[in-house]
């Protein structure tokens, strides 16, 4: 599908908006050309001139345009659309609003007619725009994402736009994304499909308020889910949106029980909200699959595992003991005051050297692998994170972290990003990732 | 729309067509026609075409019919009116249970054919359904509803109780797979009570699994049909029994 190929990767990029500044085409064409788009940039409007150093083009008639981005007021744009179906632009983004979200459905359905008679594929109208990141593409009015794994549909943009700045601050990236908004043309599914073979998409997280298509939607979901995880929030959990019954089942059936069921039919993991979206995508990135549910807990600190282990049996996953064998061998690496129970109390004892062996040794009765570390003056972070990355490469066993905490782990933290290991704030956070992922395992 | 999605629909549009013509089963063709939903022997007659087992029952259309009854069903037997216009059979004194003999039977009948003309002058009868009394035993309710942007989806839960107050259920998208009636029997809070607790016996779940899976392929054959409710549905240690159902096009 080359219509949808360009919507990501353009060799040409044309803004139809007003270019003063404040406004939202000032914004797109800052966004694209800061963010360092190695393809042609078109500013077009009748004012011409310059914007941030390129030329405002008049019209576009020489051009050749792979995508086009709109943002002009809605009473023009139909014929706008015609012009570019005629020379074969194939792929457009509709940032204006004022179409059916507004009760405009007749103005809605006549740019869907426009754009089904040139073959032309429409994101929008009513969206924040789609970022690319593996390409610096970023025609989008919201704050430019990181580059990352997790694509991030999303039906909503403001709350799109929040996500981003979200996570801004977390240093999460994304490899695309895209708010769709009225979804008058490509909906959820054309983009799942797309991203199921795009090879610098890990995770699939959408944001959806509803669908329109149901079971093209699980149909699509059911085999997406075999290539890459797909996590999903679900908004509007009220009973509304079923249509009157007179059965006890109908009467017992909620529009989000129905999602629920689909979800779970589909694979899909659902979160409830974006905290917990950012946290199943950052495990899910480097573990798509955790395999059983007994799962080993090292730490050098007594209370957070304690709480760790509570809540790994509250979610119903295990925190066995490791086979007499086994403890043999760790009587002889470890000091003799040191703990050889499940979770591994490495103590004041508990510096990187420590860490990386008992990881090393219990990996292969475990399915996963949770090591707390809370800082002690004596200990060096970072080593620890490094000893403990070098273990994941060996082990082969999904390790998950909970360096405490702030700005006393920063650094550690960091260095457990490069090899691959998810750090949470706290020990409870990496046992409800992993319980998700295991139970999608299955 | 997109070309090939046009092509999908006109193809599903075909495909309706061509079932709704040649392939809608006669019982619907007839409550169709009467601009009615199943009535409840319809219903029963579906399920056990689809093997989904139902009590021996019978319509009785007078009351001389009830002579010599006893050869074709067990007493104690339950009398139930069988009428398009009676939803609500209880309030509208359409039930009695736990008749001994025929000449309970027969005192029945004419109470219910009594009370039903007190209740509803207008009400088409059909006759009254007869099926032996089946003693209490470990109730689920399975049913399907048409979702606007899912279609139709299936529903399984504890009856009762469990039902009514504490709305255990579950529900899958239809058609339904092995592991999806699987899922929608063990994640209910009541799947505890189906294995079996305080020394009582195990029920049979596999049973509820073929419902399931048998209701999924109902619906799917006979698309006219918009809403299903089995319930109650007893579930013993082997076997179970669809006491009621529902069935509304």
């Amino acid at each position: 599908m080359k219509s949808m190929e360009n919507f990501f990767n353009p060799h040409s990029v044309a803004i139809f908006a007003s270019m003063k500044k404040g406004k939202t085409g000032y914004e797109i064409v800052k966004n694209i050309v800061d963010g360092g788009f190695k393809g042609e940039i078109y500013p077009i409007n009748r004012s011409g001139g310059e914007i941030f150093g390129r030329k405002i083009y008049p019209e576009f008639n020489n051009l050749d345009i792979d995508l086009a981005v709109i943002a002009i007021p809605g009473q023009f744009i139909p014929l706008l659309l015609e012009d570019l179906g005629s020379k074969e632009v194939k792929s457009v983004v509709i940032i204006s609003a004022g179409f059916s979200e507004v009760g405009n459905i007749k103005e809605e359905e006549e740019i869907k007619n426009i754009a089904e008679k040139h073959r032309m594929r429409i994101i929008g109208p009513n969206c924040a725009g789609i970022m690319n990141t593996g390409c610096n593409l970023f025609t989008s009015i919201e704050v430019c994402a990181l580059p990352g794994e997790t694509a991030f549909i999303t039906q909503s943009g403001a709350l799109g736009g929040a996500v981003l700045m979200m996570a801004e601050e977390l240093g999460f990236g994304f490899s695309k994304f895209v708010s769709y908004g009225n979804r008058c043309d490509v909906d959820e599914v054309d983009l799942i499909k797309y991203l199921e073979d795009d090879p610098q998409t890990k995770v699939i997280a959408l944001y959806i308020e509803g669908l329109e298509e149901g079971r093209r939607f699980l149909a699509q979901t059911k085999k997406t889910v075999l290539k890459k995880p797909i996590v999903a929030i679900k908004a509007g959990k009220s009973k509304a949106g079923m249509r009157a019954t007179s059965s006890h089942t109908g009467s017992l059936a909620g529009e989000d029980k129905i999602y629920e069921a689909a979800f779970k039919q589909a694979g899909i993991l659902r979160v409830e909200g974006v905290e917990e979206m950012f946290d199943l995508c950052r495990g899910l990135i480097h573990y798509p699959k955790v395999k059983g549910n007994k799962i080993g807990v090292i730490t050098n600190s007594g209370g957070p595992a304690v709480l760790t282990t509570d809540k790994l049996e509250e979610l119903g996953l295990e925190v066995p003991e490791l086979s007499e064998s086994l403890k043999n061998v760790l009587k002889e690496i470890l000091p003799p005051h040191v703990s050889l129970g499940n979770p591994f109390d490495l103590l004041a004892y508990g510096g990187a050297e420590y860490f990386a062996q008992v990881s090393k040794t219990i990996a292969s009765e475990y399915d996963a692998i949770i090591a707390i570390f809370v800082p002690t003056a004596s200990m060096d972070s970072k080593a620890i994170a490094r000893a403990l990355g070098k273990a994941k490469e060996k082990i082969k066993k999904p390790i998950f972290t909970s360096f405490m905490a702030g700005r006393l782990v920063k650094e550690a933290i960091g260095e457990l990003k490069k090899y691959g290991i998810p750090n949470y704030e706290t020990g409870e956070r990496c046992a409800k990732v992993i319980q998700k992922i295991y139970k999608n395992s299955c | 729309m997109r070309p090939e999605k046009d092509v999908l629909k006109l193809f599903r549009r075909y495909i309706k067509i061509v079932v709704k013509e040649q392939e809608m089963h006669r019982i619907i063709k007839i409550a169709k026609k009467e601009k009615r939903s199943l009535l409840e022997t319809e219903a029963k007659e579906l399920l056990k075409e689809y093997g989904i087992p139902v009590p021996d029952f019978k319509l009785i259309k007078s009351e001389d019919e009830i002579a010599g009854l006893a050869k074709e069903i067990n007493f104690p037997i339950a009398m139930k009116i069988v009428s398009p216009d009676i939803i609500h059979k209880t309030d509208a004194g359409g039930v009695k249970i736990g008749l001994k003999d025929e000449k309970e039977a027969k005192l029945a009948y004419q109470e219910i054919i009594h009370n039903i003309k007190n209740y509803n002058k207008e009400a088409r009868i059909e006759g009254v359904i007869v099926y032996p009394v089946i003693p209490k035993e470990v109730e689920v309710i399975v049913g399907m509803i048409k979702d606007p942007h899912f279609g139709p989806v299936a529903m399984f839960g504890m009856g009762g109780i469990y039902v009514e107050v504490l709305k255990d259920v579950s529900f899958r998208i239809i058609p339904l797979e092995e592991r999806d009636a699987e899922g929608m029997i063990t994640e209910i809070k009541g799947y505890e009570i189906l294995k079996g607790i305080r020394g009582e016996p195990p029920r049979d779940i596999q049973a509820i699994k073929e419902v399931l899976i048998k209701v999924s392929k109902l619906t799917t054959e006979n698309p006219e049909i918009n809403e299903i409710d089995l319930n109650p549905i007893f579930v013993f240690e082997k076997g179970l029994q669809v006491v009621d159902a529902r069935m509304i096009l």
